[in-house]
């Protein structure tokens, strides 16, 4: 009822260059709807915050956007998703080149059973050739990026098991920037972690904005607040799919008090109402 | 009771041990060593190496492992990297299915297919029959090529999923990742399948029995020539499974290089197995298949 | 380059699995459609005539049935021992993994090994000479493992509270067995004993020294010198023969019964296999 309001409010950044939108975007699984019809865009050099619930289908969304959706069997996906215009769902994207250029950090840090070099490098050696010797170049460039260079300069070859789970999802963080990707998917990465740890990964995200592109999973408003630049609010009512509840400025979208699905969501998160009223 | 029946199944295992042993004593003591390395098994003249019948099971088995191991890790890939959910079920119901058949059911089709196949095809050597150590070796490879494969399908998933997703995330191809995440993590469960295999194809006896030609003292002139390959040999097994051993019970030196090559049998069996056992020790849960 | 190798990876793979499944269905495809053209009525109820070119198989049917009987019979209380000594008994880890070894080495013995060790214990020492019972003992002997393995990977999955109620309600060891571990896992000892006796129905070579001849018996009624016929060892005495064209048809006869059976049995373990791997893998 709302959307078509929030959609007209919502977009000043039109103008700026889209690089990765979605079009009537729909997933199912079976007869179930997981996501029905959404339409968004991401602009270069933004934060982009999907906000909502849990199981609204805000993951779900995020992997659409990187075809990590393959993977999952089962599921039907309807619609949509163009990178610089171009369809990620056409016989002509390569699929393994278009997860390079848009990156993904999941919620669980994912390290291989192999050294914190290896980790690093994981990907982007099969991406390009590297000598031996620019190994470690690579590696440094990529750990100073992710803010944990300092903390293990002196013990690259450890297996990276041995790092706290926050070092381990700035490892991760690290592996991906390696690839030097235009767009960073990060779905809740802080969900696992400890307050510092978020803390670094928060400071993070604000560094790594400067540079790149990012799509942010999370169901912190204050961690969205801080961070984002825009946000999609996800819903999803009992049985239907998610769908973008409205979108646009992050406080624009944050103060609307219209929106019966949002306040709940944003008084639940504060601890003035109780959730599911 | 429970301690009882290990006790029970423990001492049978040792009497196993022992009396093979004990019975083969004469023929070490006549020969020490020299049983293992004799070239020549003349039972008329008291004359008894080993030689042959090692050299024959150690080609038949190594050739058929060499077989199946390719074709059976490369099918197990391909069920647990890229075959869809739905399908993977009904695959892996006839593959453990068919794990089961009796290795007596493959010596006749060995006999009535296999021996005949290798006899046409390779005509140009000028074979003297299609009972060959070539003809045991396929057949076995065919015999446990669904045990390989769906032991190495068990090794393949043992590696968490999420550590696929993310290798792919990082926009690895499905070849790379299944070699650089699967195959580099489960190699473990890999060599421990191949290793159980390895025992069976050792140890198999009926089906190599009818198909391998069963000559005795069948040696190359060089340990390099791939000639025997298309000649009959002798396997310890096929020679345990012919009724030589009835000829030799009356007579102790002649039983006692019988019960030798029993003897010799199973160390090397045990030994294959505690090697595969260690190599799996860490992760117990997961053998369970291992046994099967 | 990379999406080259990719494709080839695949379509290798694929051609690897579609020959494996290629030669299953040859194997099973030949003897159906061989052996489906013997299969009769009295096939199955008529005994052995002429050396296997006439009549039927009733006998090596009964036979292969009274040693996996005879199997059956032995493997249970061992197997049930040895799992739950492993599960219940040992308490340390140490003592469990040397278990774990010996049920591996158990498992890997070769069988012709079972069967020159029958030949020496059973049928000489013992003087029996052929008997049904040296060939259920061998058979039940060799299937251990696999029953015994299946029986405690069900104990080990038992839910943790019932046997901390159980210990609650202060039962002893043994106690607790009978009334919580045993009943609540007695379908992987079902489970374990299907396969091992799929595996046991197919074995020659644990039995052609020590239980079965080829023509001339039916029920044994003692223990010494009674053999039975049995199906797999029919089928290979017939095979070596460069046999007569009518024994052929009773072979392939023979080895679809074998087969069925087989199958028969591995197939009413199968749901529960595949349950076990579904299950390890979350």
């Amino acid at each position: 009822m709302i959307e078509t309001k929030s959609k007209g409010q919502s977009d000043p950044s039109e103008t700026r260059t889209c690089i990765l939108e979605t079009r009537q975007l729909k997933v199912y699984a079976g007869k179930q709807v997981l996501l029905q019809g959404i339409d968004l865009g991401i602009s270069e050099g933004e934060v982009f915050g999907l906000i909502g619930p849990s199981g609204a289908g805000k993951s779900t969304l995020l992997r659409c956007l990187n075809r990590l959706i393959d993977l999952d069997q089962g599921l039907r996906v309807e619609g949509a998703v163009l990178f610089h215009g171009q369809s990620v769902r056409g016989r002509a994207m390569d699929v393994d080149e278009l997860r390079v250029r848009v990156g993904m950090l999941f919620q669980q840090p994912v390290v291989f059973p192999l050294s914190i070099l290896k980790n690093v490098i994981f990907g982007v050696r099969h991406q390009r050739k590297i000598a031996r010797r620019d190994r470690l170049l690579v590696a440094e460039k990529a750990l100073r990026e992710a803010a944990l260079w300092q903390e293990v300069k002196d013990r690259l070859q450890t297996p990276a098991l041995k790092l706290s789970v926050g070092q381990q999802q700035r490892l991760c963080l690290a592996r991906t920037l390696a690839m030097e990707p235009e767009i960073i998917l990060m779905d809740e990465p802080t969900s696992a972690l400890d307050p510092k740890s978020t803390q670094a990964i928060d400071d993070l995200i604000m560094e790594l904005k400067k540079k790149r592109t990012i799509v942010l999973v999370t169901h912190h408003l204050n961690q969205a607040r801080r961070l984002c630049d825009r946000v999609a609010f996800i819903s999803a009512k009992s049985g239907e799919g998610g769908r973008i509840a409205c979108m646009g400025e992050t406080e624009t979208v944050m103060s609307r008090t219209d929106l019966a699905e949002l306040s709940d969501f944003v008084g639940c998160e504060q601890g003035v109402t109780c959730c599911e009223s | 009771m429970s301690f009882f029946f290990t006790a029970l199944a423990a001492f049978f295992l040792l009497l196993m041990l022992f009396l093979f042993v004990w019975q083969s004593l004469p023929v070490w003591r006549q020969s020490g060593l020299a049983y293992v390395t004799g070239e020549s098994w003349y039972f008329r003249q008291q004359e008894f190496g080993a030689l042959a019948m090692i050299y024959g099971t150690l080609v038949v088995s190594l050739l058929a492992l060499l077989l199946a191991a390719p074709v059976g890790i490369g099918a197990a890939l391909f069920t647990a990297e890229i075959l869809p959910r739905r399908w993977r079920l009904p695959v892996k119901a006839a593959v453990e299915l068919l794990a089961g058949v009796p290795s007596v059911v493959y010596g006749l089709l060995g006999i009535l297919f296999l021996r005949n196949w290798v006899y046409d095809g390779l005509q140009y050597l000028d074979l003297l029959s299609g009972d060959t150590l070539l003809t045991a070796g396929i057949l076995l490879a065919l015999m446990i090529l669904p045990t390989v494969m769906t032991l190495s399908d068990d090794a393949l998933r043992t590696v968490p999923a999420a550590q696929g997703r993310a290798a792919r995330g990082l926009g690895l191809t499905r070849a790379e990742t299944a070699i650089w995440v699967s195959l580099a993590q489960s190699w473990r469960g890999m060599v421990s399948a191949l290793l159980l295999a390895l025992g069976r194809v050792l140890g198999e006896t009926i089906a190599v029995f009818l198909v391998v030609g069963r000559r005795d003292n069948a040696l190359p002139e060089s340990w390099l020539s791939l000639r025997p390959l298309v000649e009959a040999g002798q396997t310890l097994t096929s020679k345990l499974g012919g009724s030589e051993i009835n000829i030799a019970y009356g007579d102790p030196l002649h039983w006692a290089a019988m019960v030798g090559l029993a003897l010799l049998l199973l160390i090397v069996v045990a030994g294959i197995t505690w090697l595969g056992n260690i190599l799996m020790r860490r992760k117990e849960g997961e053998s369970y298949a291992s046994l099967h | 380059m990379r999406r080259c190798i990719d494709r080839l990876f695949v379509l290798a793979t694929a051609a690897c699995l579609l020959f494996a499944l290629g030669v299953i269905s040859f194997i099973v495809g030949v003897i159906v459609w061989r052996g489906f053209g013997a299969l009769s009525w009295q096939f199955l109820t008529d005994q052995i005539r002429s050396a296997g070119a006439a009549g039927g198989i009733f006998y090596n049917i009964v036979g292969t049935l009274i040693l996996l009987a005879t199997a059956l019979i032995v493997c249970v209380p061992l197997a049930t021992g040895l799992a739950l000594m492993h599960g219940v008994y040992l308490k340390k880890q140490r003592s469990r993994e040397r278990l774990w070894l010996f049920l591996s080495v158990l498992n890997g013995v070769p069988s012709i090994l079972f069967g020159l060790f029958g030949l020496m214990v059973f049928v000489k020492f013992f003087a029996w000479g052929k008997s049904w019972l040296a060939g259920g003992v061998l058979l039940g002997l060799m299937i251990l493992p696999t029953v015994a393995v299946a029986l405690l990977e069900r104990i080990k999955t038992l839910p943790r509270p019932y046997i901390e109620a159980a210990a609650g309600l202060g039962l002893s060891d043994s106690q607790r067995v009978w009334s919580v571990v045993l009943p609540q896992s007695v379908g992987g000892l079902v489970t374990g004993l299907l396969l091992g006796l799929a595996r046991a129905a197919g074995e020659t070579a644990p039995i052609m020294f020590t239980a079965t001849i080829f023509a001339g018996a039916n029920i044994p009624t003692g223990i010494k010198e009674s053999p039975v016929l049995s199906l797999p060892y029919h089928i290979f005495v017939l095979a070596q023969d460069s046999f007569d064209p009518a024994a052929a048809e009773n072979l392939w006869g023979s080895a679809l019964v074998l087969l069925g059976l087989v199958l028969l049995l591995s197939l009413l373990a199968l749901p529960a296999r595949l349950n076990f791997h579904e299950e390890a893998e979350k």
